[in-house]
């Protein structure tokens, strides 16, 4: 991989993850009125989502190749990276600065998190007595989406900043199984054939 | 083409694909709102707009993704630069330039969500004559969840704006480490 996809994957992995959380804040069910409207349309926006998530998800972090390639063009061979540590390097600087971009949108989400260990005791008794769903549970379905995706997002911008360790290790395992054998290696099989 | 266009061109293209997943975010939003308040949006106009933007979506694919070159070669008028000092350290340069980026945008934040509480309670008082005590107790705003969050952000930016030397440490420890751990499971495979 030379340095330029290096930094066209990091480019693209960083959009995609970007991508996939901006796609869902525009979710329309949560601004909307999602119980006024019909039922086949909630089924087709959110299939629609889904579709959109699974396509940014599969060609811009997972199989990332033939749009690295489209974007970087024709390169010269011999400006191939020495070693995996620049991916590793690009990959985790990127992936901070999604999550430092992601950390103060979460702010207020993260501050309700702890809030929530206050309020969970009197529902649960709540429950328990008056055998009954608490308030603090009855929310509508724009208000779940949005509760669920604000906790999401918070520990996504939490992972990222952390420098996603597994996600980096992942992808540098992926790429290296992807790329095909250094130019030596070629030519060491063929002086033993 | 030089590093620098191929780096331009890298760039435009990721210009074009952000631009291109918001544009399709929008489009089931305008269905949504024509199928649900009709007498904002009617269907006729919203497929108007799904149409417009479906077009506007394949000119900026085209333009950013499959004539990038061109445009790489028209933004980058210099030659190729020379290469930087290789005893320069760039990984903790990066990551306080990325610190830096984000105490930008932390203070950005910071300014928008102050003016927009200044100017909501500066209406309260003036349209419906309140003292601020009541606008705080009845119309509960601010609400102390947005003031804490707010004083986090600020002092996240700041500290992110100072270059914050412990994460920035902290990271380039972490990611020396991963690097070494890869390599020497790599050697040990092969």
């Amino acid at each position: 991989m030379t340095r330029m996809q290096t930094i066209t994957k990091t480019v693209l992995m960083v959009l995609g993850i970007y991508g996939v959380v901006t796609l869902w804040r525009s979710y329309p069910g949560q601004y909307h009125y999602p119980d006024e409207a019909p039922v086949i349309l909630q089924v087709l926006c959110l299939l629609a989502f889904a579709v959109l998530t699974v396509l940014i998800m599969y060609l811009m972090v997972f199989d990332n190749d033939s749009l690295c390639h489209k974007m970087t063009g024709a390169e010269d061979d011999s400006a191939r990276a020495e070693q995996p540590a620049l991916l590793t390097k690009s990959l985790r600087i990127g992936l901070v600065f999604t999550g430092l971009m992601l950390l103060p949108n979460s702010m207020p989400a993260m501050i309700k998190i702890p809030k929530l260990f206050f309020l969970i005791r009197p529902a649960v008794s709540d429950i328990i007595t008056s055998r009954d769903v608490p308030n603090m549970l009855r929310l509508s379905g724009a208000e779940w989406f949005r509760n669920i995706y604000n906790l999401l997002k918070v520990i996504l911008a939490i992972y990222l900043v952390c420098g996603a360790p597994h996600f980096v290790r992942w992808q540098l395992r992926h790429s290296r199984r992807a790329e095909p054998d250094e130019p030596e290696t070629i030519a060491n099989s063929h002086a033993t054939n | 083409m030089n590093r620098m266009h191929t780096l331009a061109k890298i760039m435009l293209s990721g210009v074009g694909i952000f631009f291109a997943i918001r544009l399709l975010a929008s489009m089931p939003t305008l269905m949504w709102v024509a199928v649900t308040e009709p007498s904002d949006l009617s269907l006729p106009v919203a497929l108007f707009w799904m149409a417009f933007l479906g077009l506007c979506l394949v000119a900026l694919l085209y333009v950013f993704l499959y004539r990038g070159e061109g445009l790489a070669k028209r933004i980058v008028v210099v030659r190729e630069l020379a290469e930087p000092d290789s005893k320069i350290q760039w990984l903790p340069a990066a990551f306080r330039l990325v610190c830096i980026a984000a105490g930008l945008y932390c203070l950005n934040l910071v300014i928008w969500n102050t003016t927009y509480i200044l100017v909501r309670y500066l209406t309260h008082l003036s349209m419906y004559g309140d003292t601020p005590g009541t606008i705080v107790r009845t119309a509960r705003f601010p609400s102390i969840e947005q003031v804490i969050s707010c004083l986090l952000t600020l002092a996240v930016g700041v500290y992110l704006l100072g270059g914050a030397p412990h994460f920035v440490r902290w990271q380039v420890r972490k990611t020396l480490e991963q690097c070494k751990a890869f390599e020497k499971s790599d050697n040990s495979s092969r």
